[in-house]
């Protein structure tokens, strides 16, 4: 089985926020109160209560001026920084693809997973004296019953797409060959930080969505744990060195002593 | 009472109107951690979800990055047996000892589920950085305690404490200098991760990066912290400037090699372009590098600079304010273009951060005062009066 994903067809979404209220009945999350801005977006950043949001972007074509709606949430990367950032395992890449925060129970709160990921879609909830995270989990627990996440379920013109990830990259591509004109020619979420299971594609530059088109095309796990694999080489080496260095100098500095 | 008999009366702290302030104070801050303990972050800090590591979290870096005074030093004076540094090496120890001692605590503020604080040394996340750091600033820590408990021994008089303490120092210094090495790094590797950083400093070498500038400022703060404390307690200054003089050169070698290691590291990644640019960030980059590295550096340099207490004292300071200044702009400057979200402490933050530096100052005062600290130094006064006098020495 690979693993699974979801394909965004930005061009498709109509910004009905169906999957922000779908995502709530399925998570059991209290409402929040909405405030007034001047973009469409509310509540006008993504919280605790609110880990999927549609974000409303105006766009320039040409003389006109147009609406896109961009659902945000977890990209669930293929390598998880936030997996790789935890230092109590809380974190889990299951096999179906999900990222899910799977034990708050030992979480200690640093918040080092909210700092690491590139995407910013980690949300504490600062509210409460022993505050923990929340992030999109795909609906993990919809996934092991062969159900689809509650946003994909509810989305009314098929902007949202569920499927295995290689057969929707495959979809992807297929999409933007047959619309050259209408498709931006760039899968998001299929190169970036080594890949993410969820999928977009656009009829507009993904950086002028919102979309942080400058990340790396690696993972970033790949980095750090280039780094981190040297330390137990040189949690040994180091002292056996320091302690040469102790024997030889301190027999010399106890010569000089005699010496006069 | 002169300072040197302070070591044969009993304990004691002598209790000016400045330290009276400054124990108010910590009144303060003993109400705002009681504040936060019972409501947490959400209430006290004005983080948000973007800028999630704030004031507290930020106090950790440049604390133990100065608070490298006492692995580098101790490595010269223990380690190769360099007897000029013997004068020197405990006010290293000292004050990095408390300079942890700020980072540990301010770590437990900040975390949000503060009692699972032991969980990562159980549940073994070997993947994350941050492990590493934990692990090391932790076992470090503790080894710090013991080898400050071998200078409080030689004063309580426990001779069984004392002697195995003696004896196991050797196997502290050795293990107790690989971890500050292992973490200072790691410390900068945390930023590995980080990819939103900005260029100029988000780079994988940015591990060494501050294990270069946690070591290079190290002659910078022992130098300021023996020129303090000998202004607190009228000791001659002059005294220890041929051990600093000596300390600050292999500061200045580490800075010449970090400035070497610096540009290789931006002409190999291309990011020449991110410093030249006339942006906020590019601008705190060569403030950072040119006023607070480069100047310092040649004054380090320069003989008659070096060799004079004023021209010595403000290289230090300016070295030690870039050190800080790095840890700042990697943490605040250099993240702020990622975010859209803006970010200032509260007030309690604000009581959170100068109740830990203030209470360290304290403890170090206390020590310094109760305990073998500031060795080899004459008095001011009698030195001006010509009093005859042979300095109290240390043993290795």
């Amino acid at each position: 089985m690979g693993q699974y994903g979801v394909l965004v067809d930005i061009t498709k979404c109509i910004g009905c926020r169906g999957c922000q209220v779908a995502c709530k009945n399925w998570n059991d999350l209290p409402a929040t109160k909405t405030t007034f801005t001047a973009s469409r977006t509310n509540p006008p950043q993504m919280n605790f209560n609110n880990v999927t949001l549609v974000n409303f972007h105006t766009i320039e074509k040409g003389d006109k001026v147009q609406w896109r709606a961009v659902k945000m949430q977890c990209f669930h990367c293929l390598e998880p920084i936030c997996f790789e950032a935890c230092f109590v395992h809380a974190y889990k890449k299951t096999p179906e693809g999900a990222v899910v925060y799977f034990n708050p129970e030992i979480c200690t709160g640093c918040r080092y997973c909210q700092l690491a990921c590139p995407f910013l879609n980690i949300q504490l909830k600062w509210d409460e004296v022993f505050s923990r995270v929340r992030k999109c989990d795909m609906c993990y627990d919809r996934l092991v019953r062969g159900l689809k996440p509650a946003c994909v379920a509810t989305c009314p013109t098929g902007a949202l797409k569920f499927g295995e990830r290689d057969a929707l990259l495959k979809e992807a591509r297929e999409r933007i060959a047959k619309n050259p004109d209408k498709y931006v020619d760039h899968i998001f979420g299929e190169k970036e930080v080594g890949g993410t299971s969820w999928l977009y594609i656009s009829d507009v530059p993904f950086e002028e969505l919102g979309f942080r088109t400058d990340v790396m095309h690696e993972s970033i796990p790949k980095y750090t744990w280039k780094y981190i694999s040297k330390a137990p080489i040189l949690a040994v080496g180091l002292p056996i060195l320091f302690a040469a260095f102790y024997v030889y100098t301190k027999r010399r500095a106890e010569n000089e002593d005699g010496g006069h | 009472m002169a300072y040197d008999e302070r070591y044969s009366a009993r304990f004691g702290f002598r209790l000016t109107p400045w330290r009276w302030a400054m124990l108010a104070f910590m009144l303060l801050f003993l109400a705002v951690a009681g504040y936060r303990f019972a409501f947490g972050l959400g209430p006290t800090t004005n983080l948000n979800d973007e800028w999630t590591w704030g004031l507290w979290k930020y106090l950790v870096f440049p604390a133990v990055a100065l608070a490298g005074c006492g692995y580098g030093t101790v490595f010269l004076a223990h380690v190769l047996h360099i007897k000029r540094f013997y004068p020197v090496v405990r006010v290293a120890m000292v004050v990095s000892l408390l300079g942890y001692s700020i980072a540990m605590v301010g770590l437990l503020f900040d975390i949000t589920v503060y009692y699972n604080f032991w969980r990562p040394f159980v549940y073994w996340g070997y993947t994350s950085i941050l492990f590493e750091v934990l692990w090391c600033m932790t076992l470090y820590w503790t080894i710090q305690i013991l080898e400050f408990g071998h200078i409080a021994f030689e004063r309580i008089d426990a001779p069984l404490i004392y002697k195995a303490l003696d004896k196991a120092m050797p196997v502290l210094i050795c293990v107790g200098i690989m971890l500050p090495t292992l973490h200072q790094a790691s410390l900068g590797g945390l930023f590995i991760a980080t990819t939103q950083l900005y260029p100029a400093w988000w780079s994988l070498w940015i591990p060494w990066f501050f294990m270069i500038s946690s070591l290079m400022v190290g002659p910078a703060v022992v130098t300021f912290s023996c020129w303090a404390l000998c202004r607190i307690y009228g000791k001659r200054f002059e005294d220890l400037m041929p051990s600093l003089t000596s300390l600050c050169l292999v500061g200045a070698g580490l800075m010449a090699f970090y400035v070497v290691l610096k540009v290789w590291d931006l002409t190999a990644r291309g990011a020449w372009g991110y410093v030249f640019n006339g942006t906020l960030q590019g601008n705190m980059f060569l403030l950072e590098h040119v006023v607070f590295l480069l100047v310092p550096l040649v004054m380090f340099l320069t003989p008659s600079i070096r060799n004079s207490v004023g021209g010595l004292l403000t290289a230090s300071i300016l070295t030690g304010v870039g050190v800080i200044l790095n840890r700042t702009n990697v943490m605040f400057t250099g993240l702020a273009p990622a975010y859209t979200q803006t970010y200032f402490p509260t007030w309690m933050e604000w009581v959170g951060f100068f109740g830990l530096i203030i209470g360290a100052l304290l403890v170090i005062l206390f020590f310094v005062e109760n305990f073998r600290v500031l060795e080899g130094v004459s008095d001011a006064e009698k030195v001006e009066k010509g009093v005859a006098q042979t300095p109290a020495t240390v043993e290795g």
